[in-house]
């Protein structure tokens, strides 16, 4: 019994010795509400706009990279994934930010998004870079550990 | 002998008064796992996701506790010579679970409600639900054991042949309704 103990914190010991934390979640008082605020409305604008079956224009609240990829046909396609799986985009309140190290130029906001047809939240996550452009966005299932 | 009763306690506790225990422990763990979001779907499943409505985890623990009895009341009607009692397989089993509280109690410290994959607060919660999970397997054993009355070498493949279908029938079940 004593062996399997030791056995165990030592794996313990191991195994939090052996992983980097990269990443941080910002505490509420850090929190830059005009990002949170931009984060939000463009996600809920983006959604909105494809949910009535129109295309989001772009101007120059993202950068070039992300109007590239969100093109008028991989809009359309991917909300028609998002609608067949989980039904129309409802609304996303915001959840918590990461950043990087002490980086907090480039800021990862996450908004817990409610859809349709799902008994889940999913995740809406939006990349910010220091000149408040959208440098990433991403749908997909919520988890309480950030990947 | 007292450490018996913590991986064996069915020698003194069965029948209504395991299934009232067990009940006590089913809300507790259910409502620990709504406020921290901590998902069991599947009967040896975990995940972390503040993410869905309190019947979402009410069903899942649900799903667990009724799929392992079910394949466990069935094997002792097939392949038991003893009289079995539903109540017996439905309280053992229930009471079977309160370890599982483990993970999800970790879970109301704020340092790990929400963190980073592979990092030390997910190995921690990690180890100790393992923990937990061994513990319930080990009162799962001895819940089929007595409640259904079976021994040696019938005993143990049935066992794993429960674990194995009700794992997959959870799942599959809660993919479907959830």
């Amino acid at each position: 019994m004593k062996t399997i103990t030791f056995t165990f914190i030592a794996c313990v010991f191991l195994c939090l010795n052996s992983c980097s934390q990269d990443f941080r979640k910002l505490s509420n008082s850090e929190v830059d509400n005009t990002k949170v605020q931009i984060a939000n409305d463009f996600a809920s604008n983006y959604l909105n706009t494809l949910k009535n079956g129109k295309t989001y224009i772009f101007r120059d609240e993202a950068i070039d990279a992300i109007k590239n990829q969100l093109t008028e046909e991989n809009q359309k396609l991917i909300y028609q994934q998002l609608k067949s799986q989980f039904g129309d985009f409802q609304s996303s309140e915001y959840a918590e930010t990461w950043i990087q190290g002490n980086n907090k130029s480039i800021q990862i906001i996450r908004l817990k998004a409610t859809f349709e047809k799902s008994n889940k939240n999913l995740e809406i996550r939006v990349v910010l870079n220091d000149s408040n452009k959208i440098a990433g966005f991403w749908i997909k299932p919520w988890s309480d550990m950030f990947k | 002998m007292k450490s018996n009763y913590l991986y064996n306690p069915f020698i003194k506790i069965a029948g209504f008064k395991s299934l009232i225990l067990g009940l006590i422990g089913f809300v507790i763990v259910t409502y620990l796992a709504f406020k921290t979001g901590t998902h069991f779907n599947g009967l040896l499943n975990i995940d972390f996701a503040r993410d869905s409505a309190y019947h979402v985890f009410l069903t899942e623990n649900l799903l667990n506790w009724i799929c392992i009895s079910f394949f466990m009341y069935i094997s002792g009607l097939i392949f038991s010579q003893s009289k079995i009692r539903i109540v017996d397989v439905l309280g053992t089993t229930l009471l079977s679970r309160i370890p599982l509280i483990i993970a999800p109690a970790i879970r109301t410290i704020p340092i790990f409600q929400s963190f980073m994959f592979q990092s030390w607060q997910m190995y921690f919660i990690i180890s100790f639900y393992m923990i937990s999970l061994a513990w319930t397997i080990v009162l799962l054993f001895n819940a089929f054991k007595i409640s259904c009355n079976l021994k040696n070498e019938k005993l143990i493949i049935l066992f794993i042949i429960c674990i194995l279908l009700s794992d997959i029938c959870t799942k599959l079940i809660i993919k479907l309704i959830i």
